[in-house]
């Protein structure tokens, strides 16, 4: 019951990350945020780990590409322009607001009707219960990131939050999956992101900035 | 057997080796052989599976059926056909500038990108269908804005963001349907999808139909279906020609191809998929020919009716039935090689008067008199004139939908049909015909497209004959691959 308890506490302060890593508008915070949920993150694995130890391969995985590649990939490309992002779509207040009520309700409402989603006996039970509804707040905040924000960092951060709540659900989901099958996918998801930042590092030197909006010759 | 599919994944990404560490002289050989070995290969796999045979690898993690075998086919055969095409592209003198460094790395990318297709189409894997299909995005994205200006800059972003983003959701269909296939099949055999097939009744009903949408919306995003089409005309535009063409031929194939996989698995248990799928092709239809009519961007024209014609393929698979399956494959086969057509004529046309606006060119036949031709072809093919194979495709997708007495869909295709006939007719006689209408259209460096790109063309026009005279030529593999 202690790795439940473990769950529960990591589960919270992971919500908590991924809602400072949107909502911090210096990059350099957000990049920390970041980086501190991707550690919860490869804890909440090892606790599970406890549970079903096979995911233990999965905590590595998760250390060596969610926080040393795609965070060392993060700052490489932070650190070449401003420290300060873009404004984003939303003001800080009601963005704090409108998030906080997104991320409460999702919580709730799949955390109660969980039975829903559950494809499985076991991933309606405690722990996996809150690992799925923790899961999907992480994705949705990751969306609600891509969708509001101008700075193209920004959203690539939000990309790796949605993916990093994705990679969570497979512990409730699929914890039977071989690892190469995880493999493939995280590998996508590292090379995805690391060939974003390569597009927008060069956005930034002949834009001049990394602001999407000016991003607006193609239209229709 | 096993060895023709392995060796059509290993072939790709090898000759990608090679092209990679070759000397500058010996890469345009190495491109084209690459392409040709993976080509026989390919069509020796076809004859092997007409005799009736499905070919395993691996343990099953490789499957190829009638239908893998068909679009393996033509992945190979419309990268070969590029591959010359690209020979003469790549050193056109609009760009001499691209350094030697980024010629080697198109020819590299492509090959990797030949080798993700040929993984998606072959693997019987549901998660690793996802992180191939992904694979295809991340390997075509450089491709995409391979000019490294900054609205290729801008489209490759847009390409990227929005098909990572959009593909997420499939994964999580990916995981729950793997997930609720585990307990009846055990771990390891719940992600072969011919072992899902033989429990989706047992399945809880909403999960299942929950995994189903999220797959359909994440390959439909893939797929350019409308509302997720934006993507299409920035990436499709902006890319070189010899990518567009991909693109169009190929690329939003795939994930229909996935599509298919799908309906497959899910349509005896879940009729009302069918109308959804149908309902999204129509709308596409509609949208995607409407944009294309209202486009002055001779390649963005070209990128819209894209989107247009996979509404065709995705009405036809949105009937669930062996007619409907039949008429979308036929319809694969005719948009792969009758769009890489137009775009190969329309896009050297473009590069030569270095404009891409339909309003300056004009009189460009007088010029390029072969190339207009080629065009011509394609253009009666998209529009549907009998003897092209856009005739009997569109024809089947229509028949299918009247099977099925869905009339307000026949309405719509048909007149569908009409508009595209009018666009892209126009856009011809406003390119090729008339008086130059601007200094660029006047340009003396206009002339005829280079040996290598006509052989392309024509390689193009021939198949576009074969399916339109001899239809029944395709018969023996698509009669195989249409059944469910």
């Amino acid at each position: 019951m202690v790795a439940m308890e473990t769950i529960r506490v990591l589960s919270l302060a992971l919500i908590l990350t991924s809602f400072a890593a949107i909502e911090l508008r210096n990059l350099r915070a957000a990049l920390w945020a970041y980086m501190l949920q991707a550690l919860l993150m490869v804890g909440i694995i090892i606790a599970f780990a406890t549970i079903h130890p096979p995911l233990l391969i999965w905590a590595i995985t998760a250390l060596l590409t969610k926080f040393a590649l795609i965070s060392w990939f993060l700052a490489q490309s932070i650190h070449q322009g401003e420290p300060q992002e873009y404004p984003a779509l939303i003001e800080l207040l009601p963005s704090v607001f409108i998030i906080g009520l997104l991320a409460l309700a999702t919580y709730r409402l799949t955390h109660i009707y969980t039975d829903f989603l559950a494809p499985t006996k076991l991933a309606t039970e405690e722990p996996f219960r809150t690992n799925i509804a923790v899961s999907l707040t992480v994705f949705l905040i990751g969306l609600y990131g891509i969708l509001t924000r101008r700075d193209a960092i920004k959203v690539v951060i939000g990309l790796c939050l949605m993916e990093n709540g994705a990679h969570l659900s497979l512990v409730s989901l699929a914890p039977g999956v071989r690892e190469t099958v995880l493999i493939g996918i995280v590998t996508d998801v590292v090379i995805a992101v690391g060939l974003l930042l390569y597009i927008i590092n060069e956005i930034r030197r002949q834009f001049g900035s990394t602001d999407s909006f000016r991003l607006s010759e193609l239209r229709w | 057997m096993e060895f023709l599919p392995i060796g059509l994944m290993v072939v790709p990404l090898l000759f990608a080796g090679l092209v990679w560490i070759a000397r500058q002289e010996a890469r345009p050989f190495l491109f084209l052989l690459g392409t040709g070995v993976a080509l026989m290969l390919s069509i020796y796999q076809l004859w092997e599976v007409l005799q009736g045979k499905v070919i395993l690898g691996l343990g099953e993690e490789i499957l190829v059926d009638a239908l893998s075998a068909f679009m393996a086919l033509l992945i190979a055969f419309l990268s070969f056909v590029c591959a010359i095409y690209s020979t003469a592209y790549l050193t056109l003198p609009h760009l001499k500038e691209a350094s030697e460094e980024r010629l080697r790395m198109f020819q590299t990318l492509f090959l990797v990108l030949e080798f993700t297709l040929f993984w998606t189409v072959m693997t019987n894997n549901i998660v690793l269908l996802w992180v191939a299909l992904e694979a295809t995005t991340l390997a075509s994205a450089l491709l995409v804005s391979f000019y490294w200006n900054k609205r290729a800059l801008e489209a490759g972003y847009k390409y990227l963001l929005l098909l990572t983003v959009g593909i997420t959701s499939a994964l999580f269909g990916c995981v729950l349907l793997y997930a609720a296939a585990a307990p009846h099949l055990g771990d390891e055999p719940a992600l072969l999808m011919t072992n899902i097939k033989t429990v989706i009744e047992k399945l809880p009903k909403h999960i299942a139909l929950i995994s189903a949408i999220l797959l359909l919306i994440g390959f439909g995003t893939k797929a350019g279906l409308a509302p997720f089409h934006p993507w299409i005309p920035d990436a499709h535009a902006e890319a070189p020609t010899v990518m567009s063409a991909i693109l169009s031929g190929i690329i939003i194939k795939v994930p229909l191809y996935a599509i298919l996989r799908i309906m497959n698995l899910f349509a005896p248990e879940f009729p009302q998929l069918g109308t959804l799928i149908l309902g999204i092709g129509v709308f596409s239809m509609l949208l995607g020919s409407l944009l294309a009519f209202l486009q002055e961007d001779l390649k963005r024209l070209l990128a819209y009716s894209s989107a247009a014609q996979i509404g065709y393929i995705a009405a036809g698979m949105g009937v669930i039935s062996y007619l409907g399956y039949y008429g979308a494959l036929l319809h694969i086969a005719h948009h792969a090689l009758t769009k890489a057509l137009l775009f190969m004529a329309g896009g050297i046309v473009a590069a030569m008067a270095n404009t891409r606006q339909i309003p300056a060119l004009g009189g460009i036949a007088r010029k390029m008199p072969a190339t207009s031709i080629f065009f011509l072809i394609g253009a009666l093919s998209l529009g549907g004139v009998p003897l092209f194979s856009g005739f009997i495709s569109k024809l089947t997708v229509i028949l299918a939908l009247t099977q099925a007495r869905a009339w307000t869909s026949v309405v719509i295709a048909v007149s569908v049909s009409l508009l595209t006939l009018a666009y892209i007719l126009r856009a011809f006689q406003r390119v090729f015909w008339g008086e130059p209408r601007s200094q660029e259209a006047l340009n003396e460096n206009i002339r005829e497209a280079p040996l290598p790109m006509l052989l392309a063309m024509a390689l193009l026009a021939l198949g576009i004959f074969t399916v339109g005279i001899g239809a029944q030529l395709l018969d023996p593999i698509l009669d195989l691959a249409a059944k469910p």
